[in-house]
C-alpha cells in the first residue's frame, strides 16, 4: 500500500539500513542478491535446471525413447551416465528430456491458471450477482480434492501432456480467482479508484492503470506456488497411474516406472526425484523471496 | 453467531449442488463403461446391454442425475457397481483408517510446524531462520512417495522398529493402531508441517511488526510471553486457516501415502473407484469430501471468533 | 508382535493378493480376484488334473450312455453348503445352466444339450442332441469362468445380475463381515467339508483346508509388498514383481517356486476390420519382424522363465506344437520392411491401445517401437482398462475412435484348445472377440473340431486350425512366461496348480 512506505521511513531501525550508494548497475545487482538471497538462489537453480532441459540435445544425450531390452536396468556407467530403465532406455537422456515436459507442465499450468483465475476474479469483483454465482462455482470446484478432480479429468480427456496442463489449470484457477477477487475488492475500495471512476475513466483504463499494478505482486507469488503444485500433482498422478504415458518421459512418469524397483535400483527413483526436488526448492524459494520483496507490509525486524 | 452458522450452511447448499453437477457431468462424459469391465472379455453385446439395465445405466442422464439426487437427499448413497455393497457401508469401512491417519498427521504437523514458525519469525534474518526455512522448503519439495519409501526402508525394513505396511484398527488397541500409523503420519506431516511452519512464520512476522508488540517489549515483557501470549493469538487467524485448507489439500498426499503403506483408507477407495468407473462410489466420495471441506471451512471461520475476539459475526 | 496376535498369525495363511476382490460372483465377472475367491468358497463337480484330464471332484463319478449322448453324474455322500444344507442335484443343474449362459466353453456345450433332469437328490442326467466328448472337460475346466456349484436359490439368479450371497460348498467359508473390497478378504475353514482322498493334482484331488484361516491383503505397491513378505508380516505373494525376484532369491527366509508350469501367454490382437491390418499381407509383414524374446525379456529378466511359443495354443500342452509357424521364425526387421512395402502399406495410421500397467505397459511400448522400425505410422494411446474395454468395442476407423492393435495376456488354460481360445474365432464382424478376424476356412475347421467324436481326430484338426491360423493371423503370439510365487520357507504343501489355490497349504511354526 502506498501509504505504508512513508510510515516505514520514519521507523527508527530503517535509517540504519540505508546503504551507501555506489554507481553502476552491477553493484545494484549484487546488493539485490545479498538482500534477497531466496530470489537469487531460486532463480539460479531454476536457470540451471531450465538450461539442462533446453540444451538437452547438446549435452550428450541420445533418443530418450530408444528401446533396447538387452540393456535393461544397467547401473550408471560410462556409456549410460545414469544407467538404464526397464526397457533399456538411457536414464540420463530421459531425465534431461523429461525436464522439458515437467517444467513446461509447471510453467504452462501456472501461467494458464494465473490468466484464467485473474479473468474470473476480475469478473467476480465487478458485479454482485456475478460475484455470487462465480464464487459459488469456484467454491464447488475447490471443494473437490485436487487429485480426484485431475484423475477424473484425465480419464475424460485421455492422458497427454496437454490434458494434464488443462486438468491442473482447472483445479488451481479457482484459488487464483479467489485471491484476485480479494485483492481487487480491497483495491477497489481505495480512494484513488473511486476518484478515477468519478472522473469518468473507462473500465479498461481503471483496470490497467490502477488495479493491475496491485494484482501483479500477489499473482506472481501465487503463480510460483501453482507451478510447484502442478509439478507435485503431475508426479502424484503418474504415481497412481493416471499421468502421461511413459513413451514421452517426464520426471513423474520416470519415477512411476521405477517405483516397484526402488529397493534394487534406487537410481531410477532418486535421480528424477532429486531433479524434481531441486526444481521445487527453487520455485518455492523464488515464491518466498518474491513475496518478501513485493509485500511491503512485512516488517524487517521485530 | 448461530444465525451466521445457519446462513453459512444454507450458502453451502448451492456449493454442494455445483459439486454434484460437476462430478456427475464429468462421469457422464468419461469414456469407459463399468458394464464392460464387469462383463469381462467374453460377453456379447446383448449381455452387456442387460447388465446396463440391471445397473440403471440405460436411462438418460437427467433421469439418472435426478434419481441419484433424490437418493442422496433421503440419505442413500447408492450401491457400488463392482462389489454390490452399499456405498455408505464401503465408506464406513474405510473411514477409521483415513481419519485416524489424518488426525495423527495434523497433530504432528501442528506440534512441529507452529513452534518452528514462531522460532523462525523470532530469529528472522539469522542463520536459524534461514536454516529452518530451507528445512521446511525441503519438506515441501520432496515427493511424498519418495519420503514414504525412505522412511519405510529405514525404520521398518532395516531397523524393524515399525511395521512396513498395513493398518491395525483401534479395536486391536490404541498402541498397535498408533504403531501402524507412525510412518504414514510422519510422511504426511513432512509436507504439512512445512506449510504450517511457513504460514506461522509469515503471520507472526506481520504481527510482530505491530506497535503494540514494540510497546510490550519496551515494557519489559519477556520474549516467550510476547511470542505466545500476545503475538501468536493475533497471528492465529491465518494459521488456523491454513490448517483448515491443509486438510483438504492433504487429500492428494493421503492417497499416495495410503498406496505406499497399504492403508485401507478412503483415498485408495476413491482412486480405485475412478479407475473402475464405479460411479456410485465416486459420486458418494466426492460429495462426502466436499461436504467435509465446507464444514471445515465453517469450523475454521467459527474458530476465528474464539481465537480473535475482534472478529464476530 | 503381542502374543495373541502371534498365535493367530500361526494359524492364518496371510496372502498378498495382487488383484482386487470386488465382486463375489465368478460367473458374472471374469475378474481374476473373483476366480480365486470362487476356488476357495465353491467347489466343482469335475476338476481337471495336472494333465488337463477331467477327474471327479464333488461327483462320485459319471457314466456315459447312449453312444455318448447321455451323461449320468452322481454326487459324493455328505456334501454340504456353508449353511449346512446338503448339496443336491437340484443345486447342480441350475448352477450348470447359469454358468453355461455366460462362459464360452459352456455356451458351446449348451448348444449340444437337450435337457438336464434330476434323477434323485444325488444323481442327475444330462441328455445331448449329439455326442460332445468334451463335456467333462468343460464342466471341469480351470480357466474362467469355472463351473462352480451354488445353492439353487443363488444359481437361479439371472446370469446378467450378480449373486449377492457368498454361500458355497468349498473348503473355506467366506467371512463376509471382514471383507473390505479393495483392501482385505478373509476365510475360515469349513468344518463340514469332506475332501477327496486322492493327492492334489492340478485342481483335482483332495482340497484339504489345512490352515484355520486365510487372509488376503491387497497391497498395490510392489516394494511395500516385498518388504512386508521379508518382514514376516505376510506369508505368500501371488504375483511378485519380476524385477524384485533377485532380492527375494537372496533372502534365506523366502522360497520361490513356479506353481503354474504352463504360465502366461501374450499376444498382439489385431483389428481385422480396418486398415492397415485388414490386409493379410500387412499382418504377415508384422509377424516377420517379431522376435518374441525381445518382448519377453522386457518383462521377465530370468531367461529360464521365458519361452518362445510359436503356437496358437499353450506350448507344453498336447496342442502346443509349432506347425505352420514359419512366419514367426523370420525375425528380421529389414525383410519385414520390404514385405510391408510389397503389401501396399501406404502410411495408414496404426493406433495401439495401451494400459500402462506391468507387464502389458512395457509390451505395448516394444510393439510401438517395433512397428515404427518397420516403417509404420504408429501412435500408442495410453488409457486405463475401463476406457480400453470401451474403445476396443468400436469397429470404426481409427480417426473415429477405433483401434488397430492391443496387447493382451491369457493363461495357458485359456488357450488350451479351439473351444476355450476366444481369440481363435474368425467369424468376422458379426461374431468373435474384439478383432473380428474373418476366415471361413478357419471357422469350418473349428466346427469340425467341435463335432469330432474322438480325441485323435480332434488333435489333428486342432493342428490344421493352427496351420490355417498362421496364414490368416487372427492375432500374433508373442510368447510364454512362467511366473513364480514367493512364500516364506515355513509354508508346507505348496503344489503345482494352474490357478491360485490355497488348499493343501500349511505352516510350520
Amino acid at each position: 500500500m502506498p501509504g505504508d512506505t512513508a510510515m516505514n521511513a520514519t521507523v527508527p531501525g530503517f535509517a540504519a539500513r540505508v546503504v551507501v550508494r555506489r554507481s553502476g548497475r552491477s553493484s545494484a545487482m549484487f546488493r539485490f542478491i545479498r538482500r534477497n538471497p531466496e530470489i537469487a538462489w531460486g532463480g539460479f537453480l531454476l536457470l540451471v535446471v531450465a538450461f539442462l532441459a533446453v540444451a538437452a540435445p547438446l549435452l550428450g544425450t541420445v533418443d530418450p525413447r530408444a528401446i533396447s531390452t538387452a540393456d535393461r536396468l544397467k547401473p550408471p556407467s560410462a556409456e549410460h551416465w545414469f544407467g538404464t530403465d526397464m526397457l533399456g532406455r538411457d536414464l540420463y537422456s530421459r531425465v534431461l528430456y523429461g525436464g522439458r515436459i515437467s517444467l513446461s507442465i509447471g510453467v504452462s499450468a501456472a501461467a494458464l491458471s494465473a490468466f484464467l483465475g485473474s479473468v474470473i476474479g476480475l469478473l467476480a469483483a465487478f458485479g454482485a450477482f456475478m460475484d455470487a454465482v462465480v464464487m459459488r462455482i469456484m467454491d464447488g470446484i475447490m471443494s473437490i480434492p485436487a487429485i480426484l478432480l485431475s484423475i477424473a479429468l484425465m480419464a475424460v480427456a485421455g492422458p497427454s501432456v496437454e490434458n494434464i496442463i488443462l486438468a491442473i489449470t482447472i483445479v488451481e484457477a479457482p484459488r487464483v480467482a479467489r485471491l484476485i477477487r480479494g485483492v481487487v475488492l480491497s483495491l477497489r475500495s481505495q480512494p484513488y479508484v473511486d476518484a478515477a471512476i468519478a472522473a469518468g475513466s473507462s473500465m479498461p483504463r481503471i483496470v490497467v492503470r490502477h488495479l493491475l499494478p496491485g494484482i501483479v505482486g500477489p499473482l506472481t507469488v501465487q503463480a510460483t506456488f501453482v507451478w510447484a503444485m502442478a509439478m507435485i500433482l503431475e508426479a502424484a498422478l503418474s504415481f497412481i497411474g493416471a499421468g502421461t504415458p511413459p513413451s514421452t518421459p517426464s520426471w513423474g512418469n520416470i519415477m512411476s516406472d521405477g517405483k516397484a524397483l526402488w529397493q534394487v535400483k534406487p537410481f531410477l527413483i532418486f535421480i528424477p526425484a532429486g531433479f524434481l526436488s531441486v526444481t521445487l526448492l527453487a520455485v518455492n524459494l523464488l515464491g518466498d523471496g518474491l513475496r518478501d520483496l513485493l509485500d511491503p507490509r512485512l516488517s524487517k525486524r521485530i | 453467531m448461530l444465525i451466521y452458522a445457519i446462513r453459512r450452511i444454507l450458502l453451502a447448499i448451492p456449493v454442494m449442488g455445483v459439486v454434484a453437477l460437476v462430478v456427475f457431468g464429468l462421469l457422464y462424459i468419461t469414456p469407459g463403461d463399468p458394464a464392460l469391465v464387469i462383463a469381462g472379455d467374453q460377453a456379447t453385446p446383448e449381455q452387456i446391454a442387460r447388465i446396463h439395465v440391471s445397473l440403471g445405466l440405460d436411462q438418460p442422464p437427467y433421469i439418472r442425475f435426478g434419481t441419484w439426487i433424490g437418493q442422496v437427499l433421503r440419505g442413500d448413497l447408492g450401491t457400488s457397481i463392482s462389489s454390490n455393497q452399499t456405498v455408505a457401508h464401503m465408506i464406513d469401512q474405510r473411514l477409521e483408517p483415513t481419519i485416524t491417519l489424518l488426525l495423527l498427521a495434523v497433530l504432528l504437523s501442528v506440534a512441529v510446524g507452529v513452534p518452528f514458525g514462531v522460532a523462525a519469525a523470532w530469529k528472522k534474518g539469522k542463520t536459524a531462520d534461514r536454516a529452518l526455512s530451507v528445512f521446511t522448503t525441503a519438506g515441501f519439495s520432496i515427493p511424498v512417495f519418495v519420503a514414504g519409501y525412505a522412511l519405510a526402508f529405514l525404520f521398518a525394513s532395516t531397523l524393524h522398529w515399525l511395521p512396513v505396511q498395513g493398518y491395525a484398527p483401534l479395536s486391536e488397541g490404541l498402541w498397535p493402531c498408533l504403531r501402524s500409523l507412525i510412518l504414514p503420519a510422519v510422511t504426511l506431516s513432512l509436507v504439512y508441517a512445512a506449510v504450517i511452519g511457513r504460514v506461522t512464520r509469515a503471520a507472526m512476522l506481520e504481527v510482530l511488526g505491530q506497535d503494540y508488540i514494540r510497546t510490550a517489549r519496551a515494557k519489559g515483557v519477556g520474549p516467550v510471553a510476547v511470542l505466545f501470549r500476545h503475538a501468536l493469538k493475533n497471528a492465529a487467524v491465518p494459521v488456523v486457516t491454513i490448517i483448515g485448507i491443509g486438510i483438504a489439500t492433504l487429500f492428494g498426499a493421503t492417497v499416495v501415502t495410503e498406496s505406499v503403506f497399504a492403508i485401507p483408507g478412503l483415498g485408495r477407495l476413491t482412486v480405485d473407484a475412478i479407475l473402475h468407473r464405479d460411479y456410485p462410489v465416486i459420486q458418494g466420495m466426492v460429495l462426502l469430501s466436499s461436504a467435509i471441506y465446507v464444514l471445515i471451512n465453517l469450523a475454521v471461520d467459527l474458530l476465528y471468533t474464539v481465537v480473535d475476539p475482534r472478529i464476530s459475526y | 508382535m503381542p502374543a495373541i496376535a502371534q498365535k493367530s498369525a500361526d494359524r492364518t495363511l496371510r496372502v498378498i493378493h495382487s488383484t482386487n476382490l470386488a465382486s463375489l460372483d465368478p460367473v458374472w465377472t471374469t475378474e481374476p480376484g473373483a476366480k480365486d475367491y470362487g476356488f476357495l468358497t465353491f467347489d466343482q463337480l469335475i476338476a481337471v488334473d495336472e494333465h488337463y484330464v477331467p477327474q471327479p471332484q464333488m461327483a462320485e463319478g459319471w457314466s456315459v450312455e447312449d453312444d455318448g449322448k447321455t451323461y449320468v453324474i452322481g454326487l459324493r455322500e455328505g456334501l454340504m453348503f456353508h449353511d449346512r444344507e446338503p448339496v443336491r442335484s437340484q443345486d447342480c443343474i441350475p448352477s450348470i445352466q447359469r454358468w453355461g449362459a455366460r462362459d464360452g466353453f459352456g455356451q458351446m456345450m449348451m448348444r449340444f444339450v437337450d435337457a438336464m433332469e434330476v434323477i434323485d437328490d444325488r444323481k442327475f442326467r444330462i441328455r445331448l442332441k449329439k455326442p460332445f466328448p468334451l463335456l467333462p472337460a468343460a464342466i471341469g475346466k480351470s480357466s474362467s469362468s469355472q463351473c462352480f456349484i451354488m445353492p439353487e436359490r443363488m444359481a437361479k439368479t439371472d446370469p446378467m445380475t450378480a449373486v449377492t450371497e457368498s454361500i458355497g460348498s468349498g473348503p473355506y467359508r467366506f467371512l463376509r463381515e471382514e471383507w473390505v473390497p479393495g483392501a482385505k478378504a478373509a476365510w475360515a475353514r469349513f468344518e463340514g467339508y469332506i475332501p477327496r482322498k486322492e493327492p492334489v493334482s492340478g485342481i483335482a484331488g483332495g482340497r484339504i483346508p489345512v490352515m484355520d484361516r486365510i487372509e488376503w491383503s491387497m497391497i498395490a505397491d510392489a516394494s511395500t509388498a516385498m518388504a512386508a513378505l521379508q518382514a514376516g508380516e505376510q506369508d505368500y505373494w501371488d504375483i511378485p514383481a519380476a524385477d524384485l525376484i533377485p532380492v527375494l532369491e537372496e533372502d534365506p527366509n523366502i522360497t520361490l517356486a513356479v506353481r503354474n508350469p504352463t504360465g502366461g501367454f501374450y499376444m498382439m490382437q489385431l483389428n481385422h476390420l480396418q486398415p492397415p491390418f485388414n490386409n493379410p499381407a500387412v499382418r504377415q509383414a508384422v509377424a516377420m519382424a517379431v522376435d518374441q524374446m525381445d518382448f519377453l525379456r522386457a518383462i521377465e529378466p530370468d531367461i529360464r522363465l521365458i519361452r518362445e511359443c510359436d503356437s496358437f495354443y499353450a506350448c507344453g500342452t498336447p496342442n502346443g506344437v509349432d506347425a505352420g509357424s514359419d512366419v514367426l521364425k523370420v525375425k528380421n526387421v529389414e525383410k519385414a520392411k520390404a514385405a510391408l512395402k510389397a503389401a501396399g502399406y501406404a502410411g495408414e495410421k496404426v493406433v495401439i491401445l495401451g494400459v500402462m500397467i506391468n507387464p502389458i505397459g512395457p509390451l505395448c511400448q516394444i510393439a510401438e517401437d517395433l512397428l515404427r522400425r518397420i516403417g509404420m505410422n504408429v501412435e500408442l494411446v495410453a488409457m486405463d482398462f475401463a476406457t480400453l474395454a470401451q474403445r476396443r468395442v468400436s469397429k470404426e476407423p481409427v480417426d473415429k475412435g477405433g483401434w488397430s492393435l492391443f496387447v493382451t495376456a491369457w493363461t495357458g488354460a485359456d488357450i488350451l484348445n479351439p473351444a476355450v481360445n476366444q481369440l481363435l474365432r474368425a467369424g468376422g464382424a458379426a461374431k468373435g472377440w474384439y478383432g473380428w478376424a474373418d476366415d471361413p476356412a478357419l471357422e469350418s475347421l473349428r466346427d469340425q473340431w467341435a463335432n469330432a467324436g474322438d480325441t485323435a481326430t480332434q488333435a489333428k484338426l486342432a493342428t490344421d486350425i493352427q496351420v490355417e491360423a498362421f496364414k490368416s493371423l487372427p492375432y500374433i503370439p508373442i510368447g510364454q512366461v512362467s511366473s513364480r510365487v514367493a512364500y516364506r520357507k515355513n509354508l508346507t504343501g505348496v503344489f503345482p496348480c494352474p490357478v491360485f489355490s490355497y488348499w493343501n497349504i500349511g505352516k510350520n511354526v
